[in-house]
């Protein structure tokens, strides 16, 4: 079934930076972003993906150009072994928390839309078992279940989203820019959410079969931007910021109240959680990936998942369940998305002229 | 055979616990609340109605269902108290109405309350029809059901078919109540009523964080509808008895700054048509005898607002707000309203005659 070089294609990276970036389109993103960005959050949200798809490009054509191998072994020429070990394990740990809040996020929406009694130990233990058995597959299966809930979770959303082109009033986006009742720069803070786990492109790029050019991964950090720049422009539009802000999902909300002409379903709902549930589940997915990379041992395997289980049930409820997953996702991604993946750039850039 | 045996027991784990059999309800054992009444209590803060729906054989809510009235400080507690009046658990799951009561609308944080935990609670569609009555709205409720109206679906299915295809009132749904409430700080609910053994829509009770503010006529309620663009299917009659069938209507709004005072000029474009043959002359006087009506109803509404109510339901602060933020702010929300003077502008087509609307 797999070609068992351990390769993904193009096609794939692209789209599991796509779905991983918009589980924190659904969830995170919207609610943070409309109380401090406000109606120019779009625009906030567009001008992040530029930034972020500049910075990425950089970093893996120095990578690229280093040819020192993977993103492991980037961090250990740099740092030695012990020490490059030592900073693996610590941006693992992080990624994993950050999987376990996701985690604890997905069980509490599948909570409050659907398995209303069923403990979220059961639903959490569930899905960290798929996961398990996922890894079965290595990088090249998880790039495959992307590309399979691209088309069945995306596509559905993407026929919702047409009616409401026309069944939106757009004025509700004015004034765009106040700068009275909008805090920018924290805005720009929050709309980095939809590149949490913006390591794992570092980590993911080193296995992408013949790449040439890292356009390709310029372009999904675009499409991502632009894509969650619509949806969060149709979230304010159709509830306002004042209103989005006071809700705990709006984007869920807004995509359940569009009217669909001559549907056969009254809510759509099933959808949208269906689109829901497949993203945060190739982010806590991807948290494991990573994982592996650091070490493939089975004992490793176990270590994981009880760190993703216990960061699940840490947090008492999902308000602290978010802020601690923006938080952590924050200052880890300063030092393990920015501070570190430019080190590593500046140092394979010097090591090169050294070289020649 | 191993992994096979492993892979079937994952299979049969997870349809077992994630089918969601724990939470399983028959249908049968579901008490579906079509319509909510809300009243001022008096040992507690409100005195709910549910009104069930009966399935019988010729479909759900054909007939009047079952009527429970408890009190209690909260839906939920109220739901609970519900649940040991009836054989069948409340669900809130397919409420199509809430109607509120004049004593519950007057009391603006009580009824704001309410809103809130309708707007917050899982089960509640936002597309949910909100409703205001003068009367109790428990007596309004239990009338409707003894006429055997099946007031849930008579109403839903007014709103369905009718009311936007005669436009004399506005559905007003729980999620643009709430962004109006937040953006306007205040808003006009429908008024219902049961008059001659027959059920009325018209008018509506306006309120907001100043209070109560009384009764809206269906005159001014047209007025709304009118800067709202959704006066498609309107009916006008002017003095001489000619009828205007509103094809539609387009409303553009301009602000700027006179003589320190807000200008706000709104731009009517209509198109209508009439029963009757008639010259071009005689239409071309009856299309300025109706911009005349139009825009002089719309200024008494607003001059209405302003001067008598204080209130801004139409949202003229926050349009002020979209398209020119820095004369918003110059003048301040509080005040941005009662700065304003209006120019209103209708300019009415009328593209067809001698055959009905």
């Amino acid at each position: 079934m797999f070609s068992s070089n351990n390769k993904i294609s193009v096609r794939q990276i692209q789209v599991l930076i796509f779905i991983s970036g918009f589980a924190s389109c659904f969830t995170v993103l919207p609610r943070f972003l409309a109380n401090t960005g406000g109606n120019s959050g779009f625009i906030i949200i567009a001008l992040t993906s530029i930034i972020v798809s500049l910075f990425v490009a950089f970093c893996l054509n120095a990578f690229e150009k280093s040819k020192k191998g993977n993103f492991k072994n980037i961090v250990e020429s740099l740092f030695g072994k012990y020490f490059g070990n030592i900073i693996y394990f610590l941006m693992t740990i992080k990624i994993l928390v950050s999987g376990g809040l996701m985690l604890r996020i997905l069980c509490e929406v599948i909570r409050e839309t659907t398995l209303f009694k069923t403990h979220i130990s059961l639903t959490g233990g569930i899905i960290i078992i798929l996961c398990l058995y996922s890894l079965k597959g290595g990088i090249e299966g998880f790039g495959r279940l992307g590309e399979i809930i691209f088309i069945t979770a995306f596509i559905p959303i993407l026929i919702i989203f047409a009616p409401a082109v026309t069944d939106t009033d757009y004025t509700n986006i004015l004034p765009i820019i106040d700068i009275k009742n909008q805090n920018i720069v924290q805005g720009f803070i929050v709309s980095l959410c939809i590149f949490f786990g913006i390591e794992n492109i570092f980590m993911e790029y080193s296995f992408v079969n013949k790449i040439k050019n890292v356009r390709s991964i310029v372009i999904s950090i675009l499409f991502l931007g632009i894509c969650t720049s619509v949806v969060y422009f149709f979230t304010i539009t159709r509830f306002g910021a004042e209103t989005a802000s006071s809700k705990l999902f709006p984007v869920i909300i807004m995509l359940d109240t569009v009217e669909i002409p001559g549907a056969f379903i009254e809510r759509q709902f099933i959808f949208v959680i269906w689109a829901v549930i497949a993203s945060a589940f190739v982010f806590i997915n991807s948290s494991f990936i990573f994982g592996i990379t650091f070490n493939k041992n089975k004992f490793f395997k176990i270590i994981y998942s009880i760190i993703i289980f216990t960061f699940c049930f840490i947090p008492s409820n999902i308000t602290k369940t978010l802020e601690w997953f923006y938080s952590v996702n924050i200052f880890g991604g300063i030092v393990f998305g920015v501070l570190l993946p430019f080190i590593l750039a500046i140092y394979c850039i010097i090591d090169r002229r050294k070289k020649h | 055979m191993r992994k096979f045996i492993v892979l079937l027991f994952c299979v049969l784990i997870y349809s077992f616990t994630l089918c969601g059999c724990m939470d399983k309800i028959e249908a049968e054992d579901r008490g579906y609340v079509i319509t909510m009444g809300v009243d001022k209590g008096v040992e507690n803060k409100y005195e709910f109605s549910f009104v069930t729906a009966s399935l019988s054989d010729k479909g759900a809510g054909t007939s009047g269902g079952d009527i429970i009235k408890v009190s209690g400080d909260s839906i939920l507690e109220a739901i609970n108290k519900g649940d040991s009046y009836t054989n069948k658990l409340l669900y809130l799951g397919q409420l199509k109405n809430v109607v509120f009561s004049k004593s519950i609308v007057e009391d603006y944080q009580l009824f704001f309350n309410v809103l809130s935990q309708l707007e917050s609670n899982r089960d509640v569609s936002v597309k949910t029809v909100i409703l205001g009555t003068e009367s109790k709205s428990q007596d309004l409720i239990s009338i409707i059901s003894e006429n055997e109206l099946s007031s849930g679906v008579y109403i839903y299915d007014f709103y369905k078919n009718s009311a936007e295809k005669t436009s004399f009132t506005e559905k007003t749904e729980l999620e643009s109540l709430m962004i109006d409430l937040r953006q306007n700080k205040s808003v006009v609910l429908p008024l219902i009523s049961f008059d001659d053994n027959d059920l009325k829509i018209g008018g509506g009770l306006l309120t907001g964080e100043k209070g109560f503010k009384g009764v809206i006529s269906e005159d001014y309620i047209m007025s709304g509808i009118w800067l709202k663009n959704k006066a498609e299917g309107a009916v006008i009659v002017n003095s001489n008895g000619d009828t205007l069938s509103v094809i539609d209507n387009y409303c553009k709004y301009d602000f700027n700054e006179k003589n320190g005072y807000i200008t706000c000029n709104i731009d009517i474009e209509a198109r209508g048509s009439i029963d009757g043959l008639y010259s071009s002359e005689e239409i071309e006087s009856m299309e300025k005898d109706f911009e005349n009506m139009i825009e002089d109803n719309i200024l008494k509404y607003i001059d209405f607002l302003k001067y008598e109510c204080m209130e801004d339901p139409l949202g003229f602060s926050n349009r002020l707000k979209k398209h020119n933020k820095d004369l918003y702010y110059k003048y301040g929300e509080e005040k941005s309203f009662y700065s304003m003077n209006f120019n209103i502008d209708c300019d009415l087509k009328i593209k067809s005659t001698g055959m009905g609307g």
